[in-house]
């Protein structure tokens, strides 16, 4: 293997402009300005296979969103392979999984959620006094605004209003989900 | 209810309530009820009644239209003088139950009609929708009636697990999906990741917290 395509920065470069491409779909990326910018004295026949590994190497590892015990297994079987990687290469393979590994995992998430989400949520609570039926109401009430969104769409806002009784309802069903969640996440 | 006349009569009309509080009417007595001393004079009680019937359907948010066709047909009446009835019973009624039964008590009403030359039993007649059995059943309609945004009319949800995608072979992670039915007929149905639930659920038990707080406290302030 070129002594250049050795060196740890480069490869902790390469991997963060794959991250950005493969995974948050960033737009631009290509070999060339990869090569160009990380490998310059690297040839571009040479440089292929080297990305190519390993893009195939962090998509493994992503898509089985493997734990440390595993990734540990994993690039210590990669370094004894024919056309593997070097033990250095493990190393910086080992911490930008680290360290990325949660921002990845929700993109790839966000890959397969096509319906509308939950991004955000603000809420206020009113006192109404008077309305022009009623001159003396006392009533609190409660305005959330939803924030829901396609990926890469822009989001709608939606204000909804909600009396005492209504709010005590929803907790109420929340509880009843989270209830299940927890029942279900429990180890079996 | 749109003003009748040129704008000057109002702006110089005499106060018309002699003790020192305002009427219930306000300050400017509205046409519409000004009006109708003068037509209830010769009006039979059976005919004033079905009207005033016809008014409370109306203040319960019903439709009338039928009933005021009916009424027309019945009565001997003018249909102008009919419109302008129900135009100022209306009003008479609306603001009458605008205000709790704490800040209008039933003298200070009847006394108040009979200033405006009302006829004492129609007088007694338009208390007893005020006052009577009714009150609790307008109360809640007026409440519901209100300027509001929508609300939640049915809330259904469901928890997911991704066992597995074409990104990730092994996501295992809950998704909890929500459909909201709207009060304005509108559905609503959207995913909320685990760490926004927990977001959601913290935020809603605050605004309760904050609620029963607020409550609290007007309670302690606003009484009359």
């Amino acid at each position: 293997m070129a002594a250049e395509l050795e060196g740890s920065k480069s490869l902790s470069g390469l991997l963060s402009g794959l991250a950005q491409d493969t995974f948050y779909g960033h737009p631009g990326i290509t070999e060339e300005l990869l090569r160009s910018q990380l490998y310059p004295e690297v040839s571009p026949e040479e440089f292929r296979p080297f990305l190519m590994k390993m893009k195939g190497i962090l998509k493994s590892i992503a898509s089985a969103d493997m734990d440390f015990n595993q990734l540990e297994a994993f690039l210590t079987a990669q370094t004894k392979k024919q056309g593997g990687i070097t033990p250095e290469q493990a190393a910086v393979i080992s911490k930008f999984w680290k360290s990325h590994k949660t921002k990845i995992r929700e993109s790839l998430m966000n890959q397969s959620r096509w319906d509308s989400g939950l991004r955000g949520l603000s809420w206020r609570v009113d006192g109404k006094s008077q309305s022009r039926h009623s001159a003396q109401i006392h009533a609190p009430v409660a305005i959330m605004e939803l924030e829901i969104g396609k990926s890469g769409q822009e989001s709608e806002f939606l204000c909804l209003e909600f009396d005492e009784l209504k709010v005590n309802q929803v907790l109420k069903k929340l509880s009843e989900v989270e209830e299940s969640i927890s029942t279900l996440m429990q180890p079996a | 209810m749109s003003a009748v006349g040129p704008a000057a009569a109002h702006l110089h009309r005499p106060g018309d309530s002699h003790s020192d509080c305002v009427s219930f009417l306000g300050a400017q007595l509205p046409p519409e009820v000004a009006a109708m001393p003068r037509l209830l004079g010769d009006l039979d009680r059976a005919t004033f009644r079905k009207l005033l019937k016809l008014v409370v359907s109306s203040l319960q948010g019903e439709d009338c239209r039928e009933a005021v066709r009916h009424l027309k047909a019945g009565a001997d009446l003018p249909e102008e003088q009919l419109g302008a009835l129900i135009a100022g019973t209306h009003t008479l009624l609306q603001q009458a139950l605008r205000l709790p039964p704490a800040s209008l008590k039933p003298d200070t009403f009847k006394n108040q009609l009979q200033e405006l030359c009302i006829p004492q039993d129609l007088v007694v007649d338009l208390a007893s929708v005020v006052f009577g059995s009714q009150r609790p059943l307008l109360d809640s309609v007026a409440r519901q009636q209100g300027a509001r945004l929508p609300h939640v009319a049915d809330f259904r949800w469901r928890v997911d697990v991704a066992i597995s995608t074409s990104a990730l072979a092994r996501s295992l992670q809950p998704s909890v999906l929500m459909h909201l039915k709207l009060s304005d007929g509108s559905a609503l149905h959207f995913e909320v990741p685990t760490a926004k639930f927990q977001e959601l659920r913290f935020a809603v038990a605050l605004v309760l917290k904050e609620m029963t707080e607020l409550e609290k406290r007007c309670e302690r302030k606003l009484q009359d």
